[in-house]
């Protein structure tokens, strides 16, 4: 998992709404909920950072948070996966 | 008695409905008397309603693109199904807007939307704020038009399941409203005059949206985000795919801005002041 690129599906629209997202899928759909820290994540599923990468950005943005982030990210990415989100 | 066809147009869908002698009539009458008919969309369904020889008994034919169903029953039991395959009928063509599945009241000219899906307790909800002073609009449509910041309600009798008399018997006395109700085993509809002797009306402002869900023993009252009204709203959603992008970008919209609320509720006691502070 931690060097996985995951890699935003681009036929995914983006309605963000304050600080979280709902991605819609106009061919199924579908739609995804994502809170604050979820939509964050996406965003960072750029195919170019890795999970490891993602972990280490977010645990550099917030230190507080450090010990549940690589879980966070982790299940999150599995989550978008699960949902074909993410490539 | 000559025969007679009614149309019912909601939310952009129509459906026709005839009928050729008295007690069929009085059936038709009782389900769409508040019915929504205005409107210029050709029908894309028939029904047919007549009695059938002596007794209570009766027989519905649905005519739909060349296939003719004939079903047979009871007042109560044809009322029934005249009343689901209309709203599937008119769920089914609809556009122009959102349509969702939902209750709806108003308080003081503002309108409630309770959007569920079957089983959430949308009717027996309804009801019982109906009891409380809370007008009735409907215990299962409501459309909002593309861009529009108001709601047209599918007024119909309630159709409520027999364990809700029991959690109603506070509320609502099912013997001294008889007249107004079609019983059948396992359910009744309770025509809105029971409720209220003035017509509803054909539209509210959508002022409020709140989730509920039925769980005995627990309550909570919690604020939505947007993107969770978003979300939810979508699983209520009846007619996304007769919509461009699937009503998404409406329904964004009315998440924006609308507040939205989701309520988990044990009894009744513990949810009439919440909802009557919301306006």
């Amino acid at each position: 998992m931690a060097s996985n690129k995951p890699r935003r599906r681009p036929d995914y629209r983006l309605e963000p709404m304050d600080q979280e997202l709902l991605l819609f899928h106009p061919e199924r759909g579908t739609v995804l909920y994502c809170n604050e820290t979820a939509a964050l994540i996406w965003q960072l599923c750029d195919g170019q950072r890795t999970v490891e990468e993602i972990v280490a950005l977010l645990v550099e943005a917030y230190p507080e948070a450090a010990d549940s982030i690589t879980g966070d990210v982790e299940a999150t990415v599995r989550e978008f996966t699960a949902h074909g989100a993410l490539e | 008695m000559q025969s007679v066809e009614i149309r019912v147009c909601y939310a952009g869908s129509a459906v026709a409905i005839g009928y050729g002698d008295a007690p069929s009539a009085r059936i038709v009458e009782f389900l769409f008397r508040d019915a929504p008919s205005g409107g210029h969309v050709p029908p894309h369904v028939s029904f047919h309603l007549s009695s059938a020889g002596p007794g209570d008994r009766f027989m519905l034919r649905q005519k739909q693109a060349g296939s003719v169903v004939n079903t047979g029953g009871s007042a109560a039991v044809v009322a029934e199904i005249l009343l689901g395959e209309t709203c599937h009928a008119l769920a089914d063509r609809s556009q122009g807007g959102v349509l969702f599945h939902a209750a709806a009241l108003a308080w003081g000219g503002q309108g409630l939307l309770l959007p569920g899906t079957i089983a959430a307790g949308k009717t027996t909800l309804a009801l019982w704020l109906a009891r409380r002073g809370f007008q009735y609009l409907t215990d299962e449509m409501a459309f909002v038009p593309c861009g529009a910041g108001h709601f047209q309600p599918f007024t119909r009798p309630l159709n409520l399941k027999h364990p809700s008399r029991e959690v109603l018997r506070d509320s609502f006395d099912f013997e001294r409203h008889a007249a107004h109700i079609l019983s059948a085993p396992g359910y009744d509809l309770v025509s809105p005059r029971a409720l209220d002797p003035h017509p509803p009306p054909a539209q509210a402002r959508l002022s409020r949206i709140v989730f509920p869900r039925y769980r005995p023993g627990d309550f909570s009252f919690e604020p939505l985000t947007p993107a969770q009204a978003g979300l939810a709203l979508m699983e209520c959603l009846t007619n996304a795919r007769n919509l461009p992008d699937h009503g998404f970008p409406e329904v964004a919209r009315l998440a924006r801005a609308v507040p939205a609320y989701r309520m988990t509720y044990g009894s009744f006691a513990q949810i009439a002041e919440t909802l009557e502070g919301l306006f």
